[in-house]
């Protein structure tokens, strides 16, 4: 007993100061913490709507360095690309083929929002899918996809992509230049058919 | 040590105080509230920086477009260029709303012989402390791209 009445413990003023203290800590902690997960979640967000956007501007540069003819439709918003490319079959022997690759901007049915799609086409394979929107981190969508002919040969790119998520926008603009493309056929300028 | 000597010490050892545990939790709560608002400083800068990286990457890639286009009609002259592309130099990537847009600046140098051209593309924009970006590419001048036999 005597033993007891000697151990110190908290006074009560001591508590008393204490416990507000340690709320407020927690409550900047608890904020802290809701902000740094908004954050993170809003980065991977802007993290995929970039990679995505990438994406897409690499794919069609790509195909239109390799394109012979290229061609601007639907006022601006679907390129065609005529490229060939060899197959084998099972003797391996090769083979010359025609392969049409299509980027358009597509709103699906069910869907409010557009997203770009690739059509291949080709002796063999016929298959349409989306490039964009397929993140469930990102929830991304397009808001302008549009092609031109800088000069007769360089095929000028305007992608504008935004983010469900953030509201974060990304727009990046650029050119390619297609050295085996004669001249670039836009439907928007009939001289050019 | 004599044997009082021992018993003053562990003694005085006993009435040391050290830390409380309440000490200890409010040490940690602080320390880890600093810690999360300098990482999420530093996550907005990167985000921002790595976006505007993206875009003059690609205004760069347009340049080189259309050099190699002139350059594929043998009408590419040794120089200094400005911005030859259509492309908006003011960009809104990476800002925020109510911000004004960053600008970005390229500068081109075309030197070489009659065949080979080194094109070297400087792409800066008006941020403090933000380094420009050198892109170099060699391009062989043509008068035909296509082969008739395609």
């Amino acid at each position: 007993m005597k033993e007891i009445k000697n151990q110190r413990g908290f006074a009560l003023i001591e508590f008393a100061i204490a416990l507000p203290l340690l709320i407020l800590l927690l409550h900047v902690l608890g904020s802290v913490s809701l902000s740094a997960w908004k954050i993170s979640r809003e980065q991977v967000a802007d993290y995929v709507l970039e990679t995505e956007a990438q994406e897409v501007i690499e794919r069609i540069t790509t195909d239109a360095r390799a394109a012979y003819e290229i061609t601007i439709k639907k006022n601006g918003q679907r390129v065609i690309f005529m490229c060939h490319t060899q197959t084998t079959d099972k003797l391996l022997t090769f083979e010359n083929v025609q392969d049409t690759r299509i980027y358009d901007v597509h709103t699906p049915k069910n869907d409010v929002y557009s997203h770009v799609y690739f059509k291949h086409t080709d002796d063999e394979k016929n298959y349409t899918s989306p490039i964009t929107g397929k993140s469930s981190y990102g929830e991304t969508f397009i808001k302008r996809l549009e092609f031109s002919a800088l000069t007769k040969n360089v095929l000028h790119i305007t992608l504008e992509m935004d983010n469900k998520v953030t509201g974060q926008m990304v727009k990046l603009s650029t050119a390619v230049f297609a050295p085996a493309c004669p001249k670039i056929i836009d439907t928007r300028y009939p001289d050019n058919d | 040590m004599t044997r009082s000597g021992v018993f003053a010490a562990v003694m005085k050892h006993q009435n040391e105080r050290g830390f409380m545990l309440l000490s200890a939790v409010f040490l940690t709560l602080i320390v880890s509230t600093a810690a999360m608002i300098l990482m999420n400083v530093q996550a907005k800068v990167q985000q921002r920086d790595s976006t505007l990286y993206l875009t003059a990457i690609n205004l760069a890639n347009e340049q080189f477009a259309i050099l190699e286009s002139r350059a594929a009609e043998n009408n590419l002259t040794n120089g200094s260029y400005n911005f030859l592309g259509e492309s908006d130099l003011k960009s809104l990537n990476g800002v925020k709303e109510d911000s004004p847009p960053v600008v970005f600046n390229i500068k081109t140098t075309v030197s070489g012989d009659d065949t080979l051209k080194k094109v070297k593309i400087t792409v800066n924009w008006d941020i403090k402390n933000t380094p420009p970006i050198e892109f170099e590419k060699i391009i062989a001048t043509h008068k035909e791209t296509v082969n008739e036999g395609d």
